[in-house]
């Protein structure tokens, strides 16, 4: 760096209460309240598409598409609007699966996967952990993972921020597969931490 | 019964039900606080085979790890095909089963409309459109040959915690910030500069970056520019060069770039450039 750079300063970003109040909009048939959430929520979203390496660009911009049409769908059916973002991603997450299971099976129409379904009507009963807490969390997992090819895959990807899978197994050398098993690998710690907590607070509930 | 031993699909269920007595939840919640290869494998299974809420928590999490990249924002072409498929279905009263996939042609046409090229009809500048973040067609190549290829993009942050993708020359509050993003061809020395319509140009980075996108960052978190104070057309320049960018060449590219700029300005040789332009609305 050649100089330090003068009048910058870290983000802010939108909350619960946000999504509360954009959802509660959009239900009343306000384009601006769907346009909030489309425009919070979108990055995350393409996150998690551009995380699956069997998927192209198209396949990316499909999944995003199919999510906040399924989502706006069904927003009647979110019982708990404060927690739109969570429930946004879990339904990207299952366009990307379902994407990837058509894909696979070629030009052949596949069951869409059942548990998509269930998880859009389904109401979220899990405690829930502050977002800091959570996010506090996952970055001590990032510290504590040994070095080696999957903590540089998770620091290009998740960290940095600036890479989809495609890219990533093309600059490490390394079959896109590789690169989804380590990421899905290392959700899977997070899953595993992220269910500890959430047991620690349901245990806590009563007795 | 108390869990003690590893998760089944059987308990996580429970869990997500809120069926597991307190007891059963503070035995997994033990279980599960230590590494545990076995339970990380059925919920790495588990999550292969469909996403839950728990999915959602982590992936919230996970996203929140770092800033939101520009090129990821939204943009209204996209929300109109959003807004399309809705009315679409619900006259038809069913999904779509399958669309044509026209997508690359839109995205290169949404690119082009949303090209950010400085109101200076002095900067001739070209550049061909580019679809999504892998695109590797665009060249971005600008001014003299030989210069490095760049782009500058931005994000608006409302004050309200609203982000925008931004686009050249629409109007912003006053209260918003910009988040930039700077994309090159090879690595270069980069400066931002804040041209106003009246007053001095204000340099307010200056770094060598390496090729690719690079969102620019303060400590290594990523920084936005605050709009206070400031009000009517701004107008923001990366200039690169794969030499050394030193002050008086920095200086004088600015000064060639405010208004009135002068074509094929001296200054301007060897550099490459992009801009974004911004209306700061009044307090």
């Amino acid at each position: 760096m050649l100089s330090p750079p003068q009048r910058l300063e870290p983000p802010r970003e939108g909350g619960e209460q946000d999504d509360a109040a954009a959802v509660a909009a959009a239900l009343r048939g306000d384009r601006v309240g769907q346009r909030a959430l489309y425009d919070r929520h979108r990055p995350a979203v393409a996150r998690i598409a551009r995380g699956f390496a069997g998927l192209d660009a198209d396949d990316v911009d499909d999944v995003i598409q199919d999510t906040f049409v399924r989502a706006f769908q069904s927003l009647a059916k979110l019982e708990q609007p404060a927690r739109f973002g969570p429930w946004l991603l879990t339904i990207a997450r299952n366009r990307a699966l379902s994407r990837l299971a058509r894909r696979r099976a070629g030009d052949q129409l596949v069951e869409e996967l059942s548990r998509e379904a269930t998880a859009l009507l389904e109401p979220d009963r899990l405690p829930d952990p502050d977002a800091e807490v959570e996010l506090e969390l996952v970055r001590r997992i990032i510290a504590e993972l040994p070095e080696g090819a999957e903590k540089e895959t998770v620091r290009l990807f998740y960290v940095e921020g600036g890479l989809s899978a495609r890219e990533i197994a093309a600059r490490l050398g390394v079959g896109k597969s590789a690169i989804t098993m380590r990421l899905e690998r290392f959700r899977a710690k997070v899953k595993r931490r992220l269910l500890a907590e959430v047991a620690r607070l349901r245990g806590e509930e009563s007795g | 019964m108390i869990v003690r031993a590893h998760l089944t699909q059987e308990t996580y269920r429970r869990l997500l039900e809120g069926a597991l007595s307190p007891s059963e939840a503070r035995a997994l919640a033990e279980h599960l606080a230590s590494d545990c290869p076995r339970c990380e494998e059925l919920l790495e299974a588990g999550g292969r085979a469909g996403a839950d809420p728990l999915d959602g928590r982590v992936d919230r999490a996970l996203s929140g790890l770092t800033a939101a990249r520009v090129a990821d924002a939204g943009d209204d072409l996209e929300f109109e095909r959003i807004q399309r498929r809705l009315a679409s279905e619900a006259r038809r009263g069913e999904p779509e089963a399958a669309r044509p996939r026209h997508r690359r042609a839109w995205g290169a046409a949404a690119a082009a409309a949303l090209v950010l090229v400085a109101s200076a009809g002095a900067l001739k500048w070209a550049r061909a459109p580019r679809s999504g973040s892998e695109s590797a067609s665009w060249t971005g190549e600008k001014g003299r040959a030989r210069a490095v290829p760049v782009r500058l993009r931005f994000l608006v942050l409302d004050p309200a915690g609203g982000i925008e993708k931004g686009v050249e020359g629409e109007a912003v509050r006053a209260g918003a910030r910009l988040q930039f993003e700077i994309e090159l061809g090879s690595a270069a020395d980069v400066a931002l500069v804040r041209v106003p319509a009246a007053g001095a140009p204000e340099v307010f980075l200056r770094e060598r970056l390496g090729s690719g996108l690079t969102t620019v960052s303060v400590g290594g978190r990523p920084a936005a520019y605050p709009l206070e104070g400031l009000a009517g057309a701004q107008r923001f320049v990366a200039i690169a060069s794969p030499d050394t960018l030193d002050e008086r060449g920095i200086d004088a590219a600015a000064q060639a770039l405010a208004p009135p700029a002068r074509p094929d300005a001296a200054a301007l040789l060897g550099l490459s450039l992009d801009a974004v332009e911004v209306d700061v609305a009044g307090p």
